[in-house]
């Protein structure tokens, strides 16, 4: 006997059936047991090879894998966060990072295209979906509300011998891609504020514009109160999520106000604070720091947010 | 008003050898069979059959051909409604007026059933219809927008092939994308 059966078989010709009789005269080799079966790579779950019976789902009889993309390439990225848990196929496509580069471009828009790159080799392996999901961005399909409420002591009237007053007021903070934002605070809820949020509008209804800019998590926001003597308004904040990704939090750490000299006006739109000189007088407030909560701006109608005062005394963001 | 009707027919003299405009006047009011796959024939202006960069090309190998033109990844439902959409887009192409053009597109896209605008998907892509392609897949993206994932399966009748094991990870994975999703 040769000490290799398998060079005996005449290629293919013998089934594995006919070698097992002879099992007897040879060493065991249970691998022999495969000759002659078909043995073929196992196809992933759910593609198209390993479905014998056509998939049930139109869209995906009609479209083939690069049409699919075009479509998932149209949607927000938190729409494709969802795709991707509706089946196997979706999360395949999915897994492409040119849906997460463009998203990461866009979020990051700020920092450049070079030094996106630069952080996305040095902190999030190449992986353009790690740095969306880890980085912090600031959204901008919403606005942030801080809501704030207060009590105050009222004057006796009457028979009523104690007042007491809850005041409730709300800071609006409306984020956009080029580095500038809106703000505005205001006794109006959300549903109601959200209308005039826009930079048309921001001269009329209160609404302060100005620049912002991200360092990894901190946010850095100032603008100017117009006027004789303008203020400047100044706030850092803290991104943060309930869940990983999410960026729907973000915490006040200091918000300060301070009267500054006119020459520095002038350069207002470049860069507010180098070219504002700072008198003395800074003023940094202590209360109506609560966090901002994020309303998307599908659930400005719905969120809790706009409940009044009286069915909602104080709201914790969590 | 005058001066601006001539000068576009001009340039078009220039730009094009004198053969090819004789053959394209002689054709401008003439129809074009397509053939769809299941062997229905389609009459179609030759403006609109233009529109189809396919069938474009077809003529342009071959200029002198006048038979019906095969399209045998066509279906007749999807491509009668392609032809409805081509129809409307050539009256923007005299006076392009975008806002105009949009409103008509929503509202083609609005009344189509999420059947219809699949099927069109594969159709307006063979075609060639980039304008086509655009608004549908759009329109397929904008239908699932913050839609939970259960509306979105329903809603394309896709079978959920997850276990409930990978399913629960996938969803912590993706919580992110969970916060502040329309009611179904």
């Amino acid at each position: 006997m040769t000490s290799d059966f398998a060079l005996q078989v005449p290629a293919e010709l013998e089934t594995a059936l006919q070698l097992k009789t002879v099992q007897y005269l040879v060493t065991k080799r249970p691998w022999l047991d495969l000759y002659g079966v078909n043995v073929r790579p196992v196809a992933p779950y759910g593609s198209a090879s390993r479905r014998v019976n056509v998939d049930p789902a139109l869209i995906h009889r009609c479209l083939p894998d690069e049409l699919l993309f075009e479509v998932f390439s149209r949607m927000a990225p938190y729409d494709m966060g969802r795709a991707a848990c509706v089946c196997r196929k979706w999360r395949y496509t999915l897994r492409n990072p040119i849906f997460w580069r463009n998203a990461c471009l866009k979020a990051w828009q700020l920092s450049g295209m070079v030094e996106n790159y630069k952080i996305l080799q040095s902190k999030y392996e190449s992986s353009w979906r790690k740095m969306w999901l880890l980085r912090s961005r600031i959204r901008i399909d919403g606005i942030y509300v801080s809501r704030n409420t207060y009590i105050r002591a009222g004057v006796r009237e009457w028979k009523v011998t104690n007042p007491v007053h809850l005041v409730c007021y709300y800071r609006y903070m409306r984020f956009f891609p080029s580095g500038r934002f809106l703000y505005k605070t205001s006794g109006q809820t959300v549903k109601e504020v959200v209308k005039c949020m826009n930079f048309r509008a921001s001269k009329t209804e209160g609404v302060f514009s100005g620049r912002y800019t991200l360092t990894d998590d901190k946010v850095e926001a100032t603008f100017m109160y117009p006027g004789l003597r303008p203020t400047m308004w100044r706030a850092f904040l803290r991104l943060r999520g309930t869940t990983l990704g999410a960026n729907n939090r973000l915490d006040l750490l200091s918000l300060s106000t301070s009267k500054v000299n006119g020459d520095g006006i002038i350069e207002l739109e470049e860069d507010i604070l180098g070219s504002v000189e700072l008198q003395e007088d800074v003023i940094s407030h202590q209360r109506g720091l609560a966090p901002f909560a994020f309303v998307p701006f599908e659930e400005v109608e719905t969120s809790v947010l706009n409940l009044p005062v009286e069915k909602m005394d104080y709201y914790v963001p969590g | 008003m005058s001066s601006s009707a001539e000068n576009p027919t001009l340039t078009t003299e220039i730009t094009k050898p004198s053969t090819e405009i004789a053959t394209e006047t002689a054709q401008s009011a003439k129809k074009i069979n397509l053939k769809t796959s299941d062997d229905q024939i389609f009459e179609v202006e030759e403006s609109v059959a233009m529109e189809f960069a396919t069938v474009k090309s077809f003529f342009e190998d071959a200029p002198s051909s006048t038979d019906t033109v095969p399209l045998p990844n066509v279906p007749a439902k999807p491509f009668s409604q392609v032809i409805e959409f081509c129809k409307e887009q050539i009256k923007f192409k005299a006076n392009p007026d975008e806002t105009e053009k949009k409103k008509s597109n929503s509202e083609f896209v609005k009344e189509k059933t999420n059947e219809d605008l699949v099927e069109m998907i594969p159709v307006a892509n063979y075609l060639e219809i980039k304008d086509l392609l655009d608004v549908l897949n759009q329109a397929v993206a904008d239908r699932i927008q913050n839609r939970s994932v259960e509306y979105v399966r329903s809603f394309f009748g896709i079978d959920n092939d997850f276990t409930s094991e990978e399913e629960a990870l996938l969803r912590e994975e993706h919580a992110w994308a969970f916060e502040d999703v329309d009611e179904d």
